[in-house]
């Protein structure tokens, strides 16, 4: 009885596992800062209207850009997330991942960390009407994609069962909430 | 002979205005900028000698985005003068202006 509850735990441990693997792995949905060849991986569940992922990008990113990212060891894997039904954070985010694919994602980025609360204005959906028209990959981009990456980016947020963002998942391990860069470095370490 | 110094002087004068008033430049916003409450009207945002922003709000000057967001919309909800106030902050027209180049290719 014993040896089937202990199987039955690590086989749930090793499928957790294989979905946190995942996760590190695929990139296809992420926004990747950094050589994509780094050695080690941070995924970052991000969602621009939470104050506390902001607060990452203030203060623990520029150092670990400058000590890791800058220098070939580690990217960083940003999956844009939000509530399901919102529907203009939906369309901000792929937005920013057409972007980041054929554009230049770092100025959206720059203007939605300022103020994400722009992604509900007439002017925002403009500017997205503007990219569609004025490049015609990332116009196709953001029409044909439905948000559906982005979608698949909650579904395997979903999956961690966290309580929010943002979300770490570092060497295979799931931090929730801020952290700190020392926090970081420690996890991946 | 004396008509052609005064000339000179009053050119001068103008001159020296006109540099004066180079200083203070105003930016029309754009139709796209301009939330849906006053979308018609005339709206400029200046920067003043000493750097310091006002808007011009069909002729009236205003210092803060605060007064400008309730000329905007005098009958507006706390929560939609936020938003409005929101969309007329520098930083964010800045960073709007700058993201709207994110799409052109090099």
């Amino acid at each position: 009885m014993l040896l089937l509850v202990l199987g039955f735990y690590i086989t749930k441990l090793s499928k957790h596992r294989d979905v946190l693997v995942a996760i590190n792995e695929d990139v296809s949905n992420s926004i990747v800062l950094g050589a994509s060849d780094a050695p080690e991986t941070i995924t970052l569940f991000f969602d621009y209207n939470c104050r506390f992922c902001k607060n990452f990008f203030s203060d623990v990113y520029p150092q670990l850009d400058e000590d890791y990212i800058q220098t070939g060891k580690v990217k960083l894997n940003l999956r844009l997330v939000c509530s399901e039904n919102d529907k203009f954070a939906l369309l901000a985010y792929q937005t920013a991942l057409c972007l980041y694919k054929f554009g230049e994602f770092d100025k959206l980025h720059k203007l939605l960390l300022h103020q994400s609360k722009v992604m509900y204005t007439e002017q925002f959906v403009t500017l997205v009407e503007d990219y569609i028209a004025i490049n015609e990959m990332v116009g196709e981009c953001i029409t044909e994609s439905n948000n559906q990456e982005v979608l698949y980016n909650i579904y395997q947020f979903e999956k961690l069962k966290t309580k929010g963002t943002p979300t770490f998942v570092i060497n295979n391990g799931v931090i929730v909430g801020y952290q700190s860069y020392e926090s970081i470095i420690k996890n991946l370490n | 002979m004396k008509k052609v110094k005064w000339f000179i002087c009053l050119m001068v004068v103008v001159a020296m205005v006109g540099c004066s008033d180079d200083d203070e430049t105003c930016e029309r916003l754009d139709e796209d900028f301009k939330p849906e409450e006053c979308k018609s009207d005339n709206i400029s945002v200046c920067s003043d000698d000493d750097g310091g922003r006002y808007f011009i709000f069909n002729g009236e000057t205003y210092d803060t985005s605060d007064e400008l967001s309730l000329a905007c919309s005098p009958q507006a909800s706390a929560e939609r003068l936020q938003m409005i106030k929101m969309e007329f902050d520098e930083a964010t027209l800045k960073l709007f202006n700058e993201a709207r180049s994110a799409a052109i290719c090099d």
